[in-house]
C-alpha cells in the first residue's frame, strides 16, 4: 500500500472545498489527477470509495455541529431531500450504465459546453438572487428543487457531470439555508458513490481490471477534510457561504470550460 | 403544510450567537472525533490487507 503525499494534500484540498461548497471533487480533482497521467479506472473508483466513506463522515459531523440536523424516525425536511436528490444521482448512474451498455453515444463537446455554461449562469444567478431577496430565503420551493435534482440527474447520466453545483446552487434557489445546503449535498453524494461503487464492482466482474492504487491517498486526504469542513462551516458565519459558493461555481464552470478546449 | 423550510433552523439560530459560541462545542464531539480516527485506522489497516 502507498501514500502519495501531494494526492493527500490535492485529496484534502478538494474534499475540503467540496463540503464547504457542495461541490468540486469529481469535477475538479478527477481532471487534475488525469492531468498527473493516472488512467480514469485508476481515478473514478478510487474517488467514488473515498466519497462513499468520507461523505458519511461529513454528514455526521455536519448534523453534531449543527449545520444541518437529519431524522429518521419520523423524516424530517432534510433527510427526505437528502434521500430524493440521492434517488435522481442514482437514477443518474443507472442511466449512464444504459446509455454505455447500448453504445448511444450523445455529442460530448455540446453536452459539456451546456454543463459547464449552466453551472456559470447558475453561480451568476446566485449573485443576483442575493441582491434581490433580502428576505423570504427559507420559503419552501419543493417542486422548483424536484426539477433541480431531475436537472443535476439527467447532466450527469448523460455524461456531462456538474451534479454537486446544479444541486447545491438548485437548493439555495429553492430556499434552503446555505450551511444546510452544503452538508445535504455530502448526505447525498455518499448515497450515490455507493451505487456507483456497486457499478464498478459489477464492471470488473465483467473483466475489466479496476486499480485502486490512489484509494488509500484519497481517503486520507478526504477523512482530515471531512473532519475539518463541518467545523469551519459551523463556525464561519453564514454570509461568508452566501457568496463563496456561487463564486466557486462559477469557478468549477470556468474551469470545466477551460479544461474542454485546453487538456 | 409550512411554506418555510424546517432545515437549518438551528444553524440560524446559531449564526445570531457570537463566534466565541460557534467556536464552543460539546465535550462529546472530542469522543466523536476519537471514534472517526479510529475508524479511519481500521479503514487503512483493510485497506493495507486487500490492496
Amino acid at each position: 500500500m502507498e501514500l502519495i503525499l501531494y494526492i493527500i494534500l490535492l485529496a484534502f484540498l478538494f474534499e475540503s472545498m467540496d463540503s464547504m461548497a457542495g461541490m468540486g471533487f469529481g469535477t475538479a480533482l478527477s481532471p487534475l489527477l488525469f492531468l498527473f497521467n493516472y488512467t480514469p479506472l485508476q481515478v473514478v473508483p478510487a474517488i467514488l470509495i473515498s466519497e462513499a466513506i468520507t461523505g458519511f463522515i461529513d454528514t455526521f459531523f455536519d448534523h453534531e455541529f449543527k449545520n444541518v440536523r437529519y431524522s429518521f424516525h419520523p423524516l424530517n425536511d432534510a433527510t427526505k431531500i437528502s434521500l430524493m436528490i440521492a434517488f435522481f444521482g442514482c437514477l443518474a448512474i443507472f442511466t449512464s450504465v444504459l446509455l454505455g451498455y447500448f453504445v448511444i453515444k450523445f455529442p460530448d463537446l455540446l453536452i459539456k459546453i451546456y454543463v459547464a455554461i449552466l453551472v456559470i449562469f447558475m453561480g451568476i444567478s446566485g449573485f443576483i438572487r442575493i441582491k434581490l431577496s433580502k428576505t423570504e430565503q427559507s420559503k419552501k420551493r419543493l417542486k422548483m428543487l424536484i426539477g433541480f435534482s431531475a436537472l443535476a440527474g439527467f447532466n450527469k447520466g448523460i455524461g456531462g457531470g456538474g451534479y454537486g453545483p446544479v444541486i447545491t446552487m438548485g437548493q439555495l434557489f429553492s430556499g434552503v439555508y446555505e450551511k444546510s445546503a452544503t452538508a445535504i449535498v455530502s448526505f447525498a453524494e455518499s448515497i450515490v458513490s455507493i451505487v456507483g461503487i456497486i457499478t464498478f464492482f459489477l464492471i470488473s466482474f465483467a473483466g475489466i481490471e479496476v486499480d485502486l492504487v490512489l484509494l488509500p491517498s484519497l481517503f486520507t486526504g478526504g477523512f482530515f477534510a471531512a473532519l475539518i469542513a463541518p467545523y469551519l462551516v459551523r463556525v464561519l458565519p453564514n454570509k461568508i457561504w452566501k457568496y463563496f459558493i456561487p463564486i466557486y461555481a462559477i469557478g468549477i464552470g470556468l474551469f470545466s470550460l477551460i479544461k474542454l478546449f485546453i487538456f | 403544510m409550512d411554506n418555510n423550510w424546517e432545515i437549518g433552523t438551528e444553524a440560524k439560530e446559531l449564526d445570531n450567537k457570537h463566534i466565541s459560541e460557534r467556536i464552543r462545542v460539546e465535550k462529546s464531539i472530542f469522543k466523536k472525533v476519537v471514534g472517526a480516527t479510529l475508524i479511519y485506522f481500521i479503514t487503512m489497516i483493510i485497506f493495507s490487507i486487500f490492496l
